[in-house]
């Protein structure tokens, strides 16, 4: 159907096939006019019709309603398109997002869940091994903090510190005289 | 002194959410005296205002960000 121009009320109106453009897609081209113009959206008698009319807020000449329409079908198309778009990589983007999920969540655990699934676990026993995991890295941890807890007190050394910096204390010192001598 | 006119508009519900007609009219309250009639397809907005229709189509806009933004 071909748009009606209403000059007095700087105003054009068409009708949108809903079979051709969703409603989505319509409210989509909407928002992007919506502050240049006024935007009303009506349903008149016809099925699968949406009647839209733009009015100029400013004053408008025929041209610039006929070129208001034309924007208007254009930003249909590019909302349909860009839907499309969107709809055939919604998996691909699923696919990246969720691995990158995973390597954030560290790529340890994936080589874990490897292992268990070539041991032929299946995923109800996962927790029970997770937490087996992990308290045995934590008594791990124990052991090994034991092992360097020092029983008596600073003065015993036990890491042998001391004899570190006094053999880096004497080799200053022998540098230093060399270089003394040599002058 | 400015006359106040008086204008209808017909928002139909399958494109206007009411719950957001509700709030544009709340919104615009004080710019014009906006009386509401809730039918089972459409809400008829009686605007009365000294603004002019200008109003009229800034409320219709309005109501029309709102029912966007609630999809």
């Amino acid at each position: 159907m071909k748009a009606s121009i209403d000059l007095k009320n700087n105003s054009i109106s068409f009708e949108v096939s809903t079979k051709i453009y969703s409603k989505d897609i319509i409210y989509k081209a909407c928002y992007v006019f919506i502050d240049r113009m006024y935007v009303l959206l009506d349903i008149p008698n016809k099925k699968d019709v949406i009647l839209v009319t733009l009015k100029g807020k400013a004053s408008l000449v025929k041209k610039d309603l006929e070129k208001m329409e034309g924007e208007f079908m254009n930003e249909l198309l590019n909302s349909l398109v860009r839907e499309n778009i969107s709809k055939r990589n919604q998996k691909v983007l699923e696919q990246i997002v969720g691995g990158a999920m995973g390597a954030a969540l560290g790529a340890g655990n994936m080589q874990n869940d490897d292992k268990l699934k070539s041991d032929g676990c299946n995923d109800n026993c996962d927790d029970n091994i997770e937490s087996k995991e992990i308290e045995d890295a934590v008594a791990a941890l124990r052991k090994e903090l034991e092992a360097f807890e020092i029983g008596d007190d600073y003065e015993s050394d036990a890491l042998g510190i001391r004899d570190v910096q006094k053999s880096d204390v004497g080799n200053k010192k022998n540098k230093e005289k060399k270089n003394e001598k040599k002058k | 002194m400015k006359r106040k006119n008086s204008i209808t508009l017909k928002l139909a519900h399958e494109l206007y959410d009411p719950q957001s007609i509700e709030m544009a009219a709340g919104a615009f309250e004080e710019l014009a005296e906006i009386a509401i009639v809730k039918n089972k397809h459409h809400t008829e907005i009686e605007f009365l205002s000294d603004e002019g229709e200008n109003v009229l189509f800034e409320f219709a806009n309005y109501a029309l960000f709102l029912t966007i933004q609630s999809k």
